[in-house]
């Protein structure tokens, strides 16, 4: 009994020791501690005091990073799943707006440049969309297309080379494709695409600029957020010549006549990033 | 190009440079300091049982918390589930905030990171399945303020981001990296290991290493 007694007095003691706080603590911020002792962490801290400084010394350091982060308007039910699972009160609940909306007077600048983005770009078309929804669109575009330029974490170390932002009419982010240099590897990322029933597919085409044909690229899956798929060489001289990718309704399994139905879900031009990056 | 999706994208970038030239908004000290109390103020009330002062404290920071959420999981469904996990405990333990060991708006984000990397942990994803291209860390060190364009409503400010920045660009390289790897994406070191396609124990010692030289950096 003294025996283990002793022992946890020493697992103690070396709990508190500069280079083993300095290094839980580090290791627990970055996330890089395994569950178990990610836990044990947790658990210490309630009468270490020197770790939980040690933790909140790292937290502020690094918080700048998250600070950076680009904003993503969360769904429109979560704040009414959070309440229901807190049993909250409801009126609280139903004040519930989107961030975007709020009637803030520091108004955010991402707010302010949603502003901009719909004065100066839907103010002068036909399209009538709210403005949450223009905000919610254009910041998971901001977001997947600084993901794409600034963070090609998800892909190989080519040179990405076109990009499309496929809109619906009412210009909600359908989804992003975007293509990459030598691996010729078209990579969607599925934002928002409408939902459909087992007996229809989206597929996805591409439109050449020099014939105005559409060609196909594929089927699109259910419910996966990033699809990656290796481009014939066909496929990619028609990307280097294309105009705009489109999506478009088809019966289950694809368009049976290798052309694009009338009903068309979303639509964004190809951009060269080359050229994007020259003009900006 | 000369198109009209190319103009869009043209003038969403320039559009947001402009943005941020041209608005007359407050600077980044004034408005930390006023959103830092803001959300000090609203955690308050929580502690108070004010559900409408969390219900306002999740109006306020929703967006910016999810983007974390989704910076993490890069699923828009697991970010969203991860913010409501993390706005239940966040409510549940709103005793535990003290505003006098750390910042209202980092103990919300550490939360949500935290529970992000649980997330990633559980679905055993951890980007397993993608290649990895580290550029942007000398991006991030070159042109940090160009990657969030419109992210400066709410900081610490100029001076901790200018001071986290030099610090990170005196470390060697693959110790930034391994370091923003794991922080930013919550990238195991395993992970780690195989895109460096070192030794899981380099990886440990690079971290260690870094996070020792960044500490002594940060704290002068």
């Amino acid at each position: 009994m003294s025996e283990r007694i002793g022992n946890m007095t020493n697992k103690a003691a070396r709990y508190q020791q500069t280079n083993v706080v300095d290094h839980l603590a580090s290791q627990f911020v970055l996330g890089t501690l395994t569950p178990l002792v990610w836990q044990r962490v947790v658990s210490l801290c309630k009468d270490n005091e020197a770790l939980e400084n040690r933790i909140n010394f790292w937290q502020e350091k690094l918080v700048s990073i998250d600070q950076k982060t680009v904003e993503v308007p969360p769904h429109d039910n979560s704040w009414a799943i959070i309440a229901q699972a807190l049993k909250i009160d409801t009126e609280a609940k139903h004040e519930t707006i989107k961030v975007s909306q709020l009637p803030n007077e520091k108004q955010s600048l991402f707010s302010k440049v949603t502003d901009w983005w719909s004065d100066n770009i839907f103010s002068s078309s036909n399209f009538s969309v709210p403005a949450y929804r223009l905000s919610a669109a254009f910041s998971v575009v901001v977001l997947v297309l600084a993901t794409l330029i600034v963070n090609p974490f998800a892909h190989a170390p080519e040179q990405l080379s076109y990009v499309a932002v496929l809109t619906d009419q009412q210009g909600s982010a359908h989804l992003v494709a975007s293509t990459y240099g030598d691996s010729q590897k078209l990579v969607v990322h599925v934002i928002n695409i409408p939902d459909i029933d087992t007996e229809q597919s989206l597929e996805l085409w591409v439109v050449s600029k020099t014939d105005a044909q559409a060609r196909s690229l594929g089927v699109i899956p259910q419910g996966k957020s990033l699809i990656e798929q290796q481009l014939t060489q066909a496929q990619w001289r028609l990307i280097k010549d294309s105009e705009s990718l489109i999506v478009t309704m088809e019966e289950a399994g694809g368009s049976p006549i290798g052309e694009p139905s009338e009903v068309i879900i979303s639509r964004g031009l190809c951009v060269r990033l080359q050229e994007w990056d020259s003009n900006a | 190009m000369g198109t009209i999706a190319k103009v869009m994208v043209v003038n969403m970038y320039n559009g947001l440079k402009e943005v941020q030239k041209s608005m007359d908004l407050p600077s980044i000290e004034q408005l930390s300091d006023n959103s830092e109390d803001e959300l000090v103020e609203l955690l308050a009330q929580c502690k108070l049982g004010d559900s409408r002062a969390f219900s306002i404290l999740y109006q306020k920071t929703a967006g910016r918390l999810n983007g974390i959420a989704y910076r993490i999981t890069r699923q828009v469904e697991s970010a969203n589930e991860v913010l409501q996990e993390a706005f239940i405990q966040i409510w549940q333990n709103r005793d535990l905030f003290d505003a006098d060991k750390g910042k209202a708006f980092t103990w919300l984000a550490s939360i949500v990171r935290y529970r992000a990397y649980d997330r990633l942990r559980y679905d055993k994803r951890r980007h397993q399945h993608d290649t990895v291209e580290f550029n942007e860390f000398e991006l991030w060190e070159t042109r940090f303020d160009e990657i969030a364009l419109q992210s400066e409503s709410i900081g610490l400010g100029e001076h901790s981001e200018q001071t986290l920045n030099n610090c990170l660009s005196k470390l060697e390289k693959k110790q930034s990296q391994s370091i923003l790897m794991a922080y930013m994406y919550g990238y195991s070191r395993e992970d780690i290991s195989s895109y460096f396609e070192t030794p899981v124990n380099t990886i440990k010692s690079w971290i260690r290493r870094g996070l020792r030289r960044l500490q002594l950096c940060l704290s002068e």
